[in-house]
């Protein structure tokens, strides 16, 4: 059954590039490209990926682009644009003949304002890129979903899917406030999911987990998203490299496909593959020459 | 269009049926654009019918099944004289998305008996057998050869009341009229801001008596002003056009939906038009819409916007079958 990891990054490293870099991830502080992430891939039995930006420059959107266009298991890229800039939908049409570039996402979980979703600049940026048929990724954390859910009420025609199930403290194994807001925003027909980033918020600092403990940390929070979502609206990601901080890329994505696997068939080919490439209208690449290295 | 013309029935050809000069678009209501809670799904059909629209379109293939099942609840139990349903037959769509066509004698009647189940009803006003111009033509044969007189057997057997075609591509409509008969034509796609082909084909309509069904004003997405849904075959490069459209219906004081839905149900020549909704606000907001006058001029400027795109023949479900009737020298 074919997998599509719907969240992945790619670097070259820089200290001033990537200042989000916290302590105990030293591991990530290096490059991680795609030559790299294709064994491991291969390894795991995934297909393909979304490369989603991790740096606030439109330069990494076009860098991303020429690895996707020269790696053909990159399947689509989630750029980040100058919302602030007042010729932003110049930006976005400029890139937007690219077939790979199917999204948008700016980091609004680094925002000191937890209305920051709802912010003039915000909404301008995210309507521009639904104009220009880019869908947005909404990286949160739990004290931003009211806020997100209100923007998703102001562009009802926008195609939203929230990263790494908006990050609740799954360390601690709280569920509220975030159940309430993740099933608020959920019943928002133009809003998916990624069970993506799991393994990161499961670990306590300086915890070690072996698989099960992990996935025991997990899976009531899954649970609520399926819920929420249904199989129909809910894709699977593996946030390499950041999640190599607390497990291997094939354990992390065997968390998420442990958890589909009770799931019947088509909703399993949906969930692994079908959701994600339906969301981002990823293209079929596999009749491409083999001029890149897959 | 104004709100009381929500009240008027117009015959649909030589049916005999009556329908509401809008209809509901079912698709929608089968997550075809998000998912939709069925709950929603339920209240938005009532809604329609409180509004005064009596005629719904579904199909097996939208949502996987989930339109026809979805409708079938919200309709049980009301009186059969209310409502117009119209469905299709040939076409499946799985859970994950991929399309599968079946247009012989069984794969029809099974079809047109699970949908009956479906939707709870002993006779299906309207079916149309669909998209058999997809992949290339190569369904168009058969669809003509069997599916098509399995669909009139079950006419003459009183469990399907009009036959109709639900496709796409201007080569196989054509063909279609000069071959075949049928009572009713859903005419999608043909009739919108960036297509009016729908002029080639009016005629040919009227000769034979065809009652048509104008549908998807909002171009299956595309003029939405968001991201067209995944599964429209509109290229990358078409995106810039789109989003010029959308910004100068701003500039022009409307919105590009708001402008497809008016322009898409203004053509005398088609007096029926069914679009999707996927909520009760989405209904209500698009009923209010038509029942608005537009102004022709500003329809002309976003066409203008739209020139590049203006009749392109998208590769729905395949390229154009008229390549593969020019190799049969027809």
């Amino acid at each position: 059954m074919d997998v599509i990891d719907a969240h992945q990054h790619f670097w070259a490293y820089r200290p001033d590039h990537y200042p989000w870099m916290g302590p105990g991830q030293d591991g990530l502080r290096r490059d991680h490209l795609p030559e790299e992430l294709q064994m491991l891939m291969a390894q795991a039995g995934v297909a393909g990926t979304v490369a989603v930006q991790a740096r606030q420059m439109e330069v990494e959107t076009e860098w991303l682009l020429g690895l996707a266009r020269q790696h053909r298991f990159v399947r689509g890229v989630v750029g980040w644009f100058d919302f602030t800039a007042p010729d932003v939908e110049a930006r976005m049409e400029r890139l937007a003949d690219d077939p790979l570039l199917v999204g948008a996402r700016e980091l609004i979980h680094d925002m000191p304002d937890p209305d920051y979703a709802v912010s003039r600049d915000h909404v301008r940026g995210v309507r521009a890129a639904a104009r220009y048929g880019l869908t947005y990724d909404l990286l949160l954390k739990p004290p931003h979903l009211p806020a997100a859910t209100r923007l998703v009420d102001l562009l009802p025609d926008q195609r939203f899917v929230v990263d790494h199930i908006a990050k609740p403290p799954m360390a601690t194994g709280e569920l509220e406030p975030w159940a309430s807001g993740v099933r608020e925003l959920a019943r928002r027909p133009n809003v998916w999911c990624k069970l993506s980033g799991l393994v990161t918020e499961a670990v306590k600092p300086g915890e070690s987990l072996t698989v099960d403990e992990l996935y025991a940390r997990v899976e009531p929070y899954l649970e609520v998203c399926l819920e929420a979502f249904g199989a129909g609206r809910l894709m699977v990601g593996s946030d390499w490299p950041v999640c190599t901080v607390v497990a291997g890329y094939g354990e992390t994505m065997g968390i998420a496909r442990r958890f589909v696997g009770r799931f019947s068939e088509d909703e399993q080919r949906a969930v692994l593959a079908g959701n994600c490439v339906a969301f981002y209208g990823l293209v079929d690449r596999s009749e491409e020459g083999t001029g890149g290295t897959s | 269009m104004s709100g009381h013309l929500l009240r008027q029935r117009v015959p649909l050809g030589r049916t005999g049926l009556a329908v509401s000069r809008v209809g509901l678009g079912c698709s929608a209501l089968g997550g075809v654009y998000g998912a939709v809670a069925e709950d929603e799904a339920i209240a938005t059909v009532h809604a329609a019918l409180e509004a005064g629209i009596n005629l719904f379109d579904t199909a097996p293939a939208y949502g996987s099944t989930r339109s026809e099942r979805v409708l079938g609840k919200a309709l049980r139990g009301l009186p059969r004289d209310a409502f117009v349903v119209s469905t299709k037959a040939g076409k499946l769509t799985s859970e994950d998305g991929r399309d599968s066509f079946d247009y012989s004698e069984a794969a029809i009647r099974r079809s047109v008996d699970e949908s009956r189940e479906r939707l709870g009803l002993e006779r299906l006003d309207v079916v149309h057998l669909h998209d058999f111009d997809y992949e290339d033509g190569r369904h168009l044969e058969q669809a003509l050869a069997e599916g098509l007189p399995t669909l009139r057997a079950l006419q003459a057997e009183g469990v399907v009341g009009a036959v109709g075609a639900g496709i796409y591509f201007m080569a196989a409509w054509k063909r279609l009229l000069t071959r075949a008969e049928i009572d009713v034509a859903l005419l999608h796609n043909h009739h919108t801001l960036l297509d009016v082909r729908a002029y080639e084909l009016l005629p040919l309509f009227e000769a034979k008596g065809v009652g048509v069904i104008n549908a998807a004003p909002l171009a299956s997405g595309l003029l939405t002003g968001g991201p067209p849904p995944a599964w429209h075959p509109v290229p990358a490069d078409a995106r810039r056009f789109l989003a010029r459209a959308t910004i100068r219906a701003e500039e022009l004081g409307t919105s590009l939906p708001r402008l497809a839905l008016q322009f898409g149900v203004s053509e005398p020549r088609l007096p029926v038009t069914v679009f999707s909704a996927r909520s009760r606000d989405e209904l209500a907001q698009a009923l209010s819409w038509v029942a608005e006058p537009f102004d022709p001029d500003v329809v002309a400027e976003v066409q203008a916007e739209l020139e590049p795109l203006m009749n392109v023949q998208w590769a729905y479900g395949g390229t154009d079958p008229a390549n593969a009737f020019a190799s049969e020298g027809c």
